[in-house]
């Protein structure tokens, strides 16, 4: 009876040391993404979340987006999704939102827009039919970033008016410095001066544009063309057959800006992490501005890039994703990745320790300005990939223009007529 | 002759699932793709022959049809030629370790990695490209280009990469074949009187056939496949002029998300393969017979 109940008591603290064991053991959660520079600040932050919630992630990072897309397209279906992974908003997500493959968050996000911590607005491009699917892991503003030794070497301010901004192209240019740096390598960021123009023009006519009521080959779009147009006739611009995000290991473009030879260059503001480097830093040696409207009268606007991270429907660990969402969309998890990946935070309680963002929030609360979804992600994906390979042509023979946009307008007649 | 029992089949049931799941199904459901309207999302729809009628008037197709000629056309000429004269140059002669080391060596790398030390030497000028640094140095300034974005010179300069890293292999064979010829016929032919190219032509290249109908076959499937050092030094670009059908197979399927097309787009380049690949082989099995 003695050695019975030995037994019972060694077996009963058996069983709770594992059951502690087992407590303590994070749930993991597998991340899938096309970012593999992010792979480190993922699995520094499922660290972080681990020690508060007890769910961890570990990042199933993709090299190249294309073999990501497919990817993920396949497995969400499939018993094979991942627990969480990152996307596009806009047109990308609703095309997974309307093939039922998430889950819906909008339980978060009303928790944080109920405390005042989160605004509203941030959620408008991850909402279809009145649900919320997914919450940032970036937000990013496109602004021209200037470098700020070259720039006080010509006794140059960042401009405010669209003339004066040209006038500077040309002062830096008849002083051997390339006033705009642009790349085409990729392909996607022929889209940047495209949409960037667009909206200086008229907000109104980019959302109509993206949206099927306005042609590619409305007289206002040719206007703008024109001026694009203009500016790479000008030798304002550098080859863009340089290399500008280096997913091929290659980033001259930023190398360029960094030695001064490239003055400014349009982008979305992560362009921060492949210029910055420990000797050459924001605030110091290079800054952001936003360029001026094209048309004066044009109300403040920026192009918004904003990419959520998903919970599938078929995740095999829902619950904690959910949990792992609710933390990282907190005060707590958005500080902790700001600090990781200093992107725009969605948690108004973070505290913004990077220059550049800092001055863009700044500007962007003051100035009012209208967010306007990038084009990657306001355009359906049938009219943007030939859109693209337009835009490319446009840039490396800018005299091709009335080819471009009527070949551009001729696939978006023909996704539109398909659509109705 | 022995009976075949029950046990022999069970035996092959391994390599018959393997090659039936990893082969004929995704064969079979390919074809089954190529009738829909898939989008890798959404139940497929039958849309009949649509994909395949769609082809005849697709620009983008048919220019990816030419560049894929381009392509093996070239390979035949590149790759094979300069491995089998290379080979027959350095066959048995001082230096021939010197050549193979020089001439393989490419091979280690990856197509991949060939593709980006390629894109480094191909770049402009003023980032360091060494193509266009060497031809401003040596006074031929006006020749440089953009190289990966001039068509057609962006697939002239990728097939320049693929015969740097493919040629040696070929020449490895090549130079297998030629040390198994026997001498005794080389050397009744010199005993003859005959000239080199008269030994070469009619003793040397008919006892190498068989390693060249490999070589030959092995060139012409690999130029329809040709797809990653593409992919990674144009991306089939710009404005899709670099395509080949595997490219616009990969990019109608995985950018635009038009599964059907792109199976229809598989489905005529494995018909063309298997084409030119029955055509050559027929022929070169009835000059043997």
């Amino acid at each position: 009876m003695k050695k019975m109940s030995i037994l019972l008591v060694v077996l009963s603290f058996l069983v709770s040391f594992c059951s502690f064991a087992f407590a303590q053991e994070a749930v993991v959660l597998e991340l899938w993404n096309d970012k593999p520079t992010f792979s480190d600040w993922f699995t520094k932050l499922g660290e972080e979340a681990s020690k508060s919630i007890g769910v961890s992630v570990k990042p199933v990072p993709f090299a190249d987006t294309t073999t990501y897309n497919a990817a993920i397209r396949s497995a969400l279906a499939s018993k094979e999704a991942p627990d969480l992974f990152t996307w596009w908003s806009g047109c990308w997500l609703e095309e997974l939102v309307d093939s039922g493959l998430l889950e819906d968050v909008t339980a978060i996000w009303d928790k944080y827009i109920q405390s005042g911590e989160v605004n509203p607005d941030l959620a408008a491009p991850y909402t279809f039919n009145g649900k919320i699917y997914g919450i940032p892991d970036a937000n990013d503003y496109y602004v021209v970033f200037y470098n700020k030794k070259v720039f006080a070497e010509n006794n140059l301010t960042p401009p405010t008016t669209w003339e004066e901004f040209i006038s500077q192209c040309e002062t830096l240019k008849n002083k051997g410095v390339i006033p705009l740096g642009c790349s085409i390598q990729d392909r996607w960021p022929s889209i940047i001066w495209f949409q960037q123009l667009v909206i200086g023009k008229d907000p109104d006519l980019y959302r109509d544009l993206t949206t099927g009521k306005v042609a590619f080959t409305d007289p206002r779009i040719k206007e703008i063309m024109q001026v694009w147009k203009d500016l790479i006739d000008k030798g304002y611009f550098n080859d863009p057959t340089i290399p500008g995000v280096g997913t091929t290991g290659q980033s001259q473009l930023a190398e360029l800006f960094r030695q001064g030879k490239i003055a400014m260059i349009l982008w979305g503001d992560w362009y921060d992490n492949f210029i910055r480097t420990e000797d050459f830093q924001p605030g110091e040696d290079y800054f952001v501005f936003f360029l001026p409207p094209l048309n004066p009268e044009a109300p403040n606007a920026v192009i918004f890039e904003t990419a959520p991270t998903c919970i599938a429907k078929n995740a095999p660990n829902k619950e904690a994703s959910i949990k792992f969402l609710d933390w990282w969309l907190s005060a707590e998890g958005q500080q902790i990745w700001h600090q990781l990946y200093p992107t725009i935070p969605s948690n108004l309680k973070t505290t913004v320790t990077n220059p550049i963002l800092e001055y863009e929030i700044k500007t962007v609360s003051e100035g009012n300005y209208q967010l306007l979804t990038r084009f990657w992600e306001a355009i359906p994906n049938a009219i943007l990939q030939p859109a693209v390979d337009e835009l490319d042509r446009f840039m490396l023979d800018p005299s091709t223009l009335d080819q471009v946009l009527s070949n551009i307008e001729k696939v978006a007649q023909e996704y539109w007529a398909s659509q109705k | 002759m022995k009976k075949v029992s029950f046990l022999d089949y069970v035996y092959l049931l391994p390599a018959l699932v393997f090659v039936g799941v990893f082969l004929l199904y995704p064969v079979v459901r390919t074809v089954y793709i190529s009738f829909t309207n898939w989008d890798g999302l959404t139940t497929p729809s039958f849309v009949g022959i649509s994909n395949y009628s769609r082809l005849l008037r697709d620009p983008i197709f048919i220019h990816s049809l030419l560049n894929t000629g381009i392509w093996v056309l070239a390979t035949l000429l590149l790759p094979v030629g300069i491995g089998l004269l290379v080979a027959s140059i350095s066959s048995k002669k001082p230096g021939e370790v010197f050549f193979k080391w020089i001439f393989y060596l490419p091979y280690a790398f990856s197509l991949t990695t060939t593709g980006v030390l390629w894109s480094f030497l191909l770049n402009p000028a003023q980032i360091g490209g060494t193509f266009n640094a060497i031809l401003e140095a040596i006074g031929l300034g006006a020749y440089t280009k953009r190289w990966l974005y001039e068509p057609p010179w962006n697939t002239y300069a990728m097939i320049a990469a693929y015969t740097w890293q493919t040629m040696g292999t070929n020449m490895i064979l090549f130079l297998v074949g030629l040390q198994n010829i026997p001498q005794e016929p080389i050397e009744a032919s010199q005993i003859d009187g005959a000239t080199g190219w008269q030994t070469y032509r009619y003793i040397i290249w008919p006892l190498l056939q068989p390693i060249a109908t490999v070589v030959v076959l092995m060139a012409l499937i690999n130029s329809f496949k040709v797809f990653d050092v593409i992919w990674v030094m144009t991306q089939g670009g710009p404005f899709r002029s670099s395509e080949t059908l595997a490219v616009t197979m990969y990019r109608e399927s995985f950018t635009m998300f038009q599964m059907g097309y792109g199976a229809a787009i598989a489905i005529v380049l494995t018909a063309f393969e298997l084409l030119l690949a029955w055509i050559y082989l027929r022929r070169t099995f009835q000059q043997e017979l």
